[in-house]
């Protein structure tokens, strides 16, 4: 017997379709079109699809928020700024609403500018139409940025996104990066919100670097804690290249954070690591799929997770190596400190090798503070509080450490000790 | 000083008793040394004054200057003047030495309600103690403790001491893993913090740190009690005739 199979909606998926439907007509309807019938497809992810067993988006997204409107000039807030002497370009809502003046080297092109230029440069490096999250973003595009570095450029000053929200609402950014043949850049991407408001941010940048090209890219989600942000990065990077990306979380009440590397070209490196901070009743999942499709390549992924409180972290890292992506060096490592008795964490490496001559290997640990370490420190003078706070620092710091620009890295830690004084 | 009243300790989460019934004064001033066996309950003797959480006292007080600092958690018995140098201290990695060092003396001078070390007096001063422990400024660079050896170690033990200035000190087992050399160092370091309102004990196994660092008192420890106490030739009666006549004597 055959039963008709209904595809029930959860109340968010059916808003997103009622949403999605009254867009206005705008640029690139054809592929919003296609990228909203493969989320509808299959609906938000949820436990028993495996990349999202220890998130369960369509349990924990009980209502999609309205779409952000255009922002209005007096309402956009001072972007945040990490660093001096940064580039910045401001997002509000998702919408680029401010350009810095250009570094020598740098170029932008806004989606309003040359639709079919933007167009032509999403999902090139690396091929995301099997992930919801970015098709979703793809459907309700309301502004993409595309950054081209010309070839041989060394960009000193960092280039900044600054991406706040206002409201609960939701916002889609997009923000595609070409990095030429042996030109090099630092970019920061900063995430931000208004106090108390539920806002829902889904935000993917992509990457493309040239042969020789060098990027170091780091994320921070500093966003308000009703937040729920998802978000992708995903980089391509070709022979003698160099990629280096570092998330920093330490907002939003769920926050998935998508890593998605294929090296595709010879002796190419690549650096992903990451320090995530979370109390209170935070959800942070990252997830990290990253490709060796080539010779020679080096791999360093570190990841960090401090839990305090019920907070939850959860930590997916899949390292592919292809049959004949020889020589290959990988190294994964998740270290994860449990500060509450609550706290808890996921945390699943995988390895799919089919390369016979590589050096690969991860490495998950879970843990709590070392109480003879602690009782050292606190024989000194120090107090409970900041010897934890010591311990944690250099936890965090071995992940860190790796930030070359030395203000930037200055900045996060600074970031790490502003977490540890809340604790406080 | 120091007067530890009727002790009774074991192990937090086992039936074993450590300590029963010690009674130790050590007045303002004095050089105590604790002689005894392994097993005796030495080092459990020091972890409990400094305050480690391992151990349940079933009964008894310890006091310092008067006020007793079994309810005080480590980081405020270290304010009131209490130190222990590490039988084995503990490497840090990722907490730089000048860190910890500056995080140690602030908090301290927190505690005692005075202003914080100004960065230059605090430099000023880890040099000048620096120097007299033949301690390199590439030491002090590198993360506490990780990567020196047992004597740079213990070297690191003194100059924290010489740092904080305590007025209790104790020194468990420091002469263990040192060198002619570094004992030499290590035991000038302690003499040169010998004052009369500065106590110290000194525990060791053997005879020769007590060459070094001569002390007021010698006080015999065996099962968790103290079960002699003399001059400094009990020392060298000890390491003529060894423990035996101790061993059962609790």
């Amino acid at each position: 017997m055959n039963a008709p199979v209904t595809n029930l909606k959860t109340a968010a998926e059916a808003e997103l379709a009622r949403l999605f439907a009254s867009q206005e007509p705008a640029h690139l309807a054809a592929l919003r079109e296609e990228a909203f019938r493969r989320f509808d497809a299959v609906g938000l992810p949820h436990r028993r699809i495996e990349a999202w067993h220890y998130t369960d988006l369509r349990a924990m997204m009980r209502h999609a928020a309205p779409l952000a409107p255009a922002p209005s000039v007096d309402q956009t807030p001072c972007p945040w700024s990490l660093v001096n002497d940064e580039a910045e370009f401001h997002f509000v809502d998702g919408r680029l609403v401010g350009a810095p003046p250009l570094p020598k080297g740098v170029r932008f092109t806004s989606l309003g500018d040359i639709p079919e230029k933007v167009a032509a440069s999403l999902n090139k490096g690396v091929d995301l139409s099997g992930d919801v999250v970015t098709s979703l973003n793809t459907a309700f595009l309301t502004d993409a940025l595309l950054i081209e570095i010309a070839p041989g450029a060394e960009v000193t000053r960092p280039l900044t996104l600054a991406f706040e929200t206002t409201g609960a609402t939701a916002s889609f950014g997009r923000v595609i990066v070409l990095v030429g043949d042996g030109a090099s850049v630092s970019l920061i991407e900063t995430h931000r919100g208004a106090a108390g408001a539920a806002a829902q941010e889904n935000t993917v940048v992509e990457f493309s670097l040239g042969k020789g090209a060098s990027v170091e890219h780091v994320r921070v989600n500093a966003a308000d804690k009703n937040t729920q942000i998802l978000s992708t990065v995903a980089a391509s990077v070709a022979e003698r290249a160099s990629y280096s990306t570092l998330s920093f979380t330490t907002g939003a009440a769920l926050s998935r954070h998508q890593i998605f590397t294929r090296v595709h070209g010879n002796d190419a490196r690549l650096g992903v690591r990451g320090v995530t901070l979370i109390r209170g009743t935070q959800h942070a999942d990252t997830t990290l799929v990253t490709e060796h499709d080539a010779l020679n390549g080096e791999g360093r992924k570190l990841f960090k997770t401090i839990v305090d409180d019920e907070a939850r972290g959860v930590f997916q890292g899949k390292i592919i190596v292809k049959p004949h992506a020889q020589k290959t060096d990988g190294k994964m490592a998740s270290n994860t400190l449990l500060l509450g008795e609550h706290a808890s964490m996921h945390a699943k490496p995988e390895l799919e090798i089919f390369a016979d001559d590589v050096v690969c290997g991860h490495g998950a640990t879970v843990g709590a503070l070392d109480d003879e370490l602690l009782f050292y420190l606190m024989s000194r003078g120090i107090g409970r509080r900041e010897a934890e706070g010591l311990m944690i620092m250099a936890f965090a710091g071995d992940a860190l450490e790796h930030v070359k620009h030395e203000d930037l890295r200055e900045a996060l830690v600074g970031l790490t000790a502003a977490w540890l004084k809340e604790r406080a | 000083m120091l007067e530890i009243r009727n002790l009774h300790v074991k192990i937090a989460d086992e039936d074993k008793t450590i300590l029963n019934d010690l009674n130790l004064t050590v007045h303002d001033g004095e050089v105590a040394a604790i002689m005894g066996p392994n097993g005796s309950g030495k080092s459990t003797l020091s972890y409990v004054i400094a305050g480690k959480e391992d151990y349940e006292i079933l009964d008894g007080e310890i006091l310092l200057d008067g006020q007793n600092i079994l309810e005080m958690e480590a980081d405020a018995r270290a304010a009131a003047g209490l130190f222990l140098a590490f039988q084995y201290p503990l490497e840090i990695p990722g907490v730089a030495t000048m860190t910890f060092l500056k995080a140690a003396m602030n908090a301290q001078r927190r505690t005692r309600g005075e202003d914080e070390l100004q960065p230059a007096a605090f430099i000023k001063a880890v040099n000048a103690a620096a120097d007299q422990l033949a301690i390199s400024k590439d030491m002090l660079k590198r993360a506490l403790n990780v990567g020196f050896s047992g004597g740079e170690k213990k070297r690191m033990e003194i100059l924290q001491m010489a740092l904080l200035q305590p007025k209790m000190c104790i020194l468990d087992e420091t002469d263990s893993g040192l060198d002619i050399d570094a004992l030499k160092i290590v035991s000038e370091g302690v003499n040169r913090l010998r004052a009369k309102d500065r106590s110290f004990l000194v525990i060791t196994h053997y005879q020769r740190l007590l060459d070094h660092i001569v002390p007021d008192t010698v006080h015999v420890m065996a099962r968790g009690q103290i079960v002699k106490s003399g001059g400094k030739e009990l020392a060298l009666e000890l390491e003529k005739n060894g423990y035996r006549d101790y061993a059962s004597a609790a």
